[in-house]
């Protein structure tokens, strides 16, 4: 969403609560990735338990789009889904031939590839931002 | 779809935030149909006429063929 300081009062402070929880959950993923690299030689319920920081985090962060989409009106709310769509249109093939290419290569050497993670996740949300970003230029729906 | 909205709003004068408060949408949204960028559903079409307290046809038609 664009500007919000000359918005509505009620989506002023569905802006501010979309923030308030999106942040934290960033920062929980952000600390969630770090745990990772120390997460090593750990005991296995440790790694676990550390592993499951940044999903905690990536769940949170779907919890503050849900709440932003049921507090938006029926524009925002098409906006919104139109970026979802691009970026799962665009995510989903990636994560299906990155997928495949890379767990392919990679099979041999025994480790999954941390550039394999990233590609599909990376594509679906650069799709996500420039189909939220067309979804408000669009003229008719 | 045209609209007379933005003279409707103009001639009451409400900024486009009031109207917005008025119809439980958000500015953006009506700059959007205000612009002729977005059709607004059926429930907040009436929405709107009702805040005038017009009829739909009187505010909204059909583009010119």
């Amino acid at each position: 969403m664009g500007n919000v300081k000359n918005e509505t009062a009620a989506v002023k402070r569905s802006m501010q609560r979309y923030y308030w929880t999106f942040g934290p959950a960033m920062v929980l993923y952000v600390i969630g990735t770090m745990l990772l690299f120390i997460s090593e030689g750990r005991s296995t319920g440790i790694q676990l338990a550390m592993a499951s920081v940044p999903s905690l985090g990536v769940l949170w962060v779907t919890v503050a789009l849900i709440g932003l989409y049921q507090r938006s009106d029926e524009l925002l709310r098409i906006q919104m889904l139109k970026g979802a769509a691009a970026g799962f249109a665009a995510g989903i093939p990636a994560l299906a031939i990155s997928g495949l290419v890379f767990s392919f290569l990679d099979e041999p050497a025994g480790r999954p590839s941390l550039v394999a993670i990233w590609i599909p996740f990376m594509i679906g949300m650069l799709a996500w931002s420039v189909g939220w970003a067309r979804a408000q230029k669009i003229e008719s729906f | 779809m045209e609209n007379r909205v933005r003279t409707l709003r103009s001639d009451r004068n409400w900024t486009q935030v009031e109207l917005a408060e008025r119809l439980n949408v958000s500015r953006q949204t009506v700059l959007a149909i205000e612009k002729g960028k977005y059709d607004p559903s059926l429930p907040l079409a009436f929405a709107i006429a009702d805040a005038f307290g017009l009829k739909i046809e009187d505010i909204f038609e059909p583009t010119p063929q």
